[in-house]
């Protein structure tokens, strides 16, 4: 393969698209490799208030991934972003439909038989949960999954309930809605019960990209997935907690970013 | 029902948008949304996308676009300085528009993308209206941002407990009080008024043209609102604004409408403000409209005029 250019301006190849077709469209990114050949990677966003504030992120990711050699595939789930659909009306089970939708629309336009998936945040919990069911997912990328979504749940609450405090509102939305986002009923119920324990038996290789912060989790993924004989890393790397940053601050975590890339070069 | 396209255009056919039309019909009237600093073209809380789709489905059409190195947009390869490409870049976008159809055009704009919109409106005459909201930064960190903080912190936040208790819980931005202070006390007050007469001077060249109307929206807990009132100066009362300034506080709102009644409120305002100026243009195109006063302004039946 021939080495990525590591310095100067590297015109970039992208192509913005509708696919999946039908009311229920999805929109995606397409990141075309600056050298071959190439793996297909598919991007899996975070959810709610967390999909701005982390989206200069994954957006540079999949730009280094691209300069790297792959193709990177970043969408939107349904309700989400440029996709159709309201978020009130999200749901997890439809979100796992969606990036299944995008590793066929990847593998379609690239010609590659399986995938790469790299979630971060919730976009890892449902990356791990797709990888479970569908035989094509090569290796696996969680960038500080959440493995426990009742903790999610009360974390965006406070984060709520602090942002009302501040300007003065009373807290009666926190239930309904969290930082400029709908919490539809039925989402809040799917997290709670957010179930990541699915076996992952096809996986050739598994990276876990995280901050520390909660670490007693990610070890209890990783003892479980190794006493399988899954061939699992796991990386603690200092990184700001860009979904919790403002989304005007827009973050880049390069000390994470350079992890995965290296991890899915070493991994193809 | 409304249809969506994903477009690629720009003189380097680097930039990447969204174009929403009505599904049936033809629209000829378009409003180009301009990034909120460095998020996104969905923009926050995906409001761009909630106003792209109900403008259309009101038979106006809505580009949603990132400036070059931000959002989906890749950099320009030309070094093109900020200031200017944020003026060029919405003036690309019509050249665009106008190769698809589109003959008319508003823009608008949340906090850096309202500056773009009235420096747009300003140049180009194909812009017929812009929505500047919560429009503050013509020189961030410079002489008319010290005032608007410190009228903000001398005519409201002293006078809000909330505001007391913020400063003593660590949920101010002590940095910014101090600059204020300081600018105060030190008597900094010559270069913002150079700063602000070139605003004022500005405004008044575009008002005073007759092309482009202009609706203001601020949020009552954002800073926005006392740079509209230095902006404004006299005029800042709706009594002297005449048909072609409209303003409109959303009563407790903050700078980027984070609660969603907030969300709702402004979208009602974007998306009926801007229709009525697409029918006053094009009376035929949106008939089915309703015309709510002859300044083309939504009826404030949830948010007030400020």
């Amino acid at each position: 393969m021939t080495p990525a250019p590591t310095s100067g301006l590297v015109h970039e190849r992208l192509d913005p698209i509708f696919f999946s077709g039908g009311a229920s469209y999805l929109y995606g990114c397409h990141h075309l490799p600056a050298v071959s050949p190439a793996s297909a990677i598919v991007l899996c966003a975070p959810v709610g208030h967390e999909y701005t504030r982390c989206h200069r992120a994954m957006r540079q990711l999949a730009a280094q991934l691209a300069k790297s050699g792959h193709h990177a595939f970043r969408f939107d789930y349904t309700g989400t972003g440029d996709s159709a659909g309201d978020y009130a009306d999200a749901t997890l089970d439809r979100w796992r439909q969606d990036i299944g939708d995008a590793m066929d629309e990847c593998k379609r336009r690239t010609r590659a038989a399986s995938v790469m998936l790299i979630g971060l945040r919730v976009g890892a919990a449902l990356a791990l949960q797709v990888a479970a069911l569908r035989a094509d997912v090569r290796s696996l990328v969680l960038w500080n999954p959440v493995l426990d979504g009742a903790r999610l749940l009360e974390e965006w609450r406070f984060a709520q309930r602090a942002f009302g405090a501040a300007l003065g509102h009373s807290p009666d939305v926190a239930d309904r809605e969290v930082l400029g986002m709908p919490l539809g009923a039925r989402l809040a119920t799917e997290l709670r019960a957010l179930d990541v324990s699915a076996d992952v038996a096809s996986l050739e290789r598994m990276l876990v990209c995280h901050d520390g912060g909660e670490r007693a989790d990610v070890d209890k993924l990783a003892a479980r997935l190794l006493s399988r004989r899954h061939n699992i890393d796991v990386r603690e790397v200092e990184q700001p907690a860009i979904w919790r940053q403002e989304a005007l601050d827009a973050i880049v975590p390069f000390p994470a970013l350079r992890t995965i890339v290296e991890w899915t070069g070493a991994a193809q | 029902m409304t249809s969506e396209t994903t477009l690629r255009f720009g003189a380097h056919r680097t930039l990447v948008g969204i174009l929403t039309v009505p599904e049936r019909g033809r629209a000829d009237t378009a409003l180009i949304v301009l990034n909120a600093g460095l998020i996104h073209h969905i923009g926050p809380h995906r409001l761009h996308v909630t106003i792209a789709r109900a403008l259309a489905q009101n038979g106006v059409g809505c580009l949603r676009f990132d400036f070059s190195g931000v959002g989906d947009s890749p950099a320009r390869p030309d070094n093109l300085p900020i200031f200017e490409m944020v003026v060029r870049e919405p003036i690309e976008a019509m050249d665009e528009l106008e190769r698809r159809g589109f003959k008319r055009f508003v823009l608008a704009g949340i906090c850096s993308g309202a500056y773009s919109a009235f420096k747009v409106a300003a140049q180009d005459e194909r812009v017929m209206g812009a929505v500047l909201i919560n429009l503050q930064d013509f020189a961030p960190g410079q002489g008319v941002e010290m005032q608007a903080w410190e009228r903000r912190y001398l005519t409201r936040s002293i006078f809000r407990p909330q505001a007391w208790l913020n400063l003593v819980s660590g949920r101010v931005d002590y940095g910014r009080l101090l600059r204020t202070a300081w600018a105060r006390l030190s008597g900094r007050t010559g270069r913002a008024n150079v700063e602000l007469a070139s605003v004022r001077q500005e405004l008044q060249q575009l008002i005073e043209r007759g092309r482009a109307r202009l609706l203001f929206v601020v949020s009552e807990d954002d800073v926005s609102r006392e740079y509209l009132a230095l902006m404004l100066g006299h005029q800042a009362s709706g009594a002297h604004q005449g048909d072609r300034v409209r303003t409109v506080m959303i009563p407790r709102a903050d700078h980027l409408f984070t609660r969603l009644a907030h969300q709702q409120i402004l979208t009602e305002h974007v998306v009926s403000w801007t229709k009525a100026l697409a029918s006053l243009a094009n009376p035929e195109a949106t008939s089915t409209m309703a015309v709510t006063d002859s300044a083309g302004a939504p009826s404030p039946t949830k948010g007030c005029a400020a």
